[in-house]
């Protein structure tokens, strides 16, 4: 009884994720990116201050745990195309100039951390190659797209 | 004196390709993301999407419309790895269903040795093709094997799905008999 109520709850939690915050992001690659970020680098546990107060912070945790699987598992299938245009409108989300924040992807390759803690192996191993693809791409659609310098200028 | 100084150059020849067949594919290991034997899951077959989209022309007709050689080249190369990664941990995992399958069978009283064969047969053929898989993908690259990794896939399914009717049938015995 105690663990179709936890069921219930983590259900609860990440429906109430979903919809106050999840909804809110530009695309499911920047639900991906933040959801990773509310994960902490040693110990892998999630950490979300409002959905911890609103449940409590066990249920929290495997919400965010469920969705940043969910988001994983959608973002790791997408065909390469589909994600070069994800990675777009993140861009333009971030507020960033984009050559910044391709170089950083690039050097520093952030996405790396994206990736859930059982995640299948080789569907981590596809992902991260397509990130890797999508940034070689991108300078070439930004290019197309935008005939701004700083967009198209090569990647280091 | 001809045909057997053509034998030991073929052989050479030969012996050099396998070798640098093999050093590459001993390298592509080296940069996986994930060490298999630290992770939960390392034994966790692959979601059959995920194979279908690995072996499918989409992205390499899509990388093919920007006209660019260099960036084909990292497709390819970067899929090939991919490829490379899931033909190891596919067979890997089926060493270990069967591993597992060989120490229930060992234990259990009344096996049918015609499906036992013809799991044994399975594991053969899986092997072997896993094995074939890993030197064509650096040759005719991952597309091109679509069909093969895909009957791998299903071959591999099969497999798992046998010895876990026969893994359950023996616990369900165990339970009664207890």
């Amino acid at each position: 009884m105690k663990s179709v109520l936890t069921i219930v709850s983590v259900q609860e939690a990440y429906d109430d994720l979903l919809r106050r915050t999840l909804a809110k992001l530009s695309c499911e690659l920047a639900r991906l990116i933040y959801l990773a970020s509310l994960r902490d680098y040693n110990t892998a546990k999630y950490h979300h201050d409002g959905l911890s107060d609103r449940f409590s912070p066990e249920l929290a945790a495997q919400a965010l745990a469920l969705a940043h699987r969910d988001s994983f598992a959608k973002v790791a299938a997408l065909p390469l195309q589909d994600l070069v245009k994800q990675m777009e409108i993140y861009l333009q989300s971030s507020h960033e100039q984009h050559i910044d924040v391709l170089r950083a992807w690039w050097r520093l390759e952030p996405y790396r951390m994206a990736i859930p803690m059982n995640a299948n192996p080789t569907v981590a191993a596809l992902f991260i190659s397509n990130v890797k693809l999508a940034l070689a791409i991108l300078p070439q659609v930004l290019r197309a797209a935008l005939p701004c310098p700083s967009a198209a200028s090569p990647l280091p | 004196m001809m045909p057997i100084t053509l034998s030991i150059v073929s052989g050479v020849v030969l012996t050099i390709f396998l070798w640098r067949l093999w050093k590459n594919t001993h390298v592509s290991e080296a940069g996986l993301p994930f060490d298999a034997n630290l992770s939960d899951e390392a034994v966790a077959s692959c979601p059959g999407e995920f194979v279908a989209a690995l072996f499918s022309p989409r992205d390499l007709e899509f990388v093919s419309q920007f006209d660019s050689e260099p960036l084909k080249e990292l497709f390819l190369r970067e899929r090939k790895a991919v490829a490379r990664a899931w033909v190891r941990s596919t067979a890997r995992a089926v060493h270990q269903v069967m591993q597992e399958h060989v120490r229930i069978s060992r234990s259990s009283q009344d096996l049918d040795i015609g499906t036992e064969t013809g799991i044994y047969a399975r594991y053969v053929a899986l092997q072997a093709v896993c094995a074939f898989l890993m030197l064509s993908i650096g040759l005719a690259g991952p597309v091109r094997l679509r069909h093969l990794s895909l009957y791998v896939y299903r071959l591999s399914e099969c497999l798992d799905h046998a010895h876990s009717a026969l893994k359950a049938a023996t616990e369900t015995k165990e339970l009664q008999g207890a």
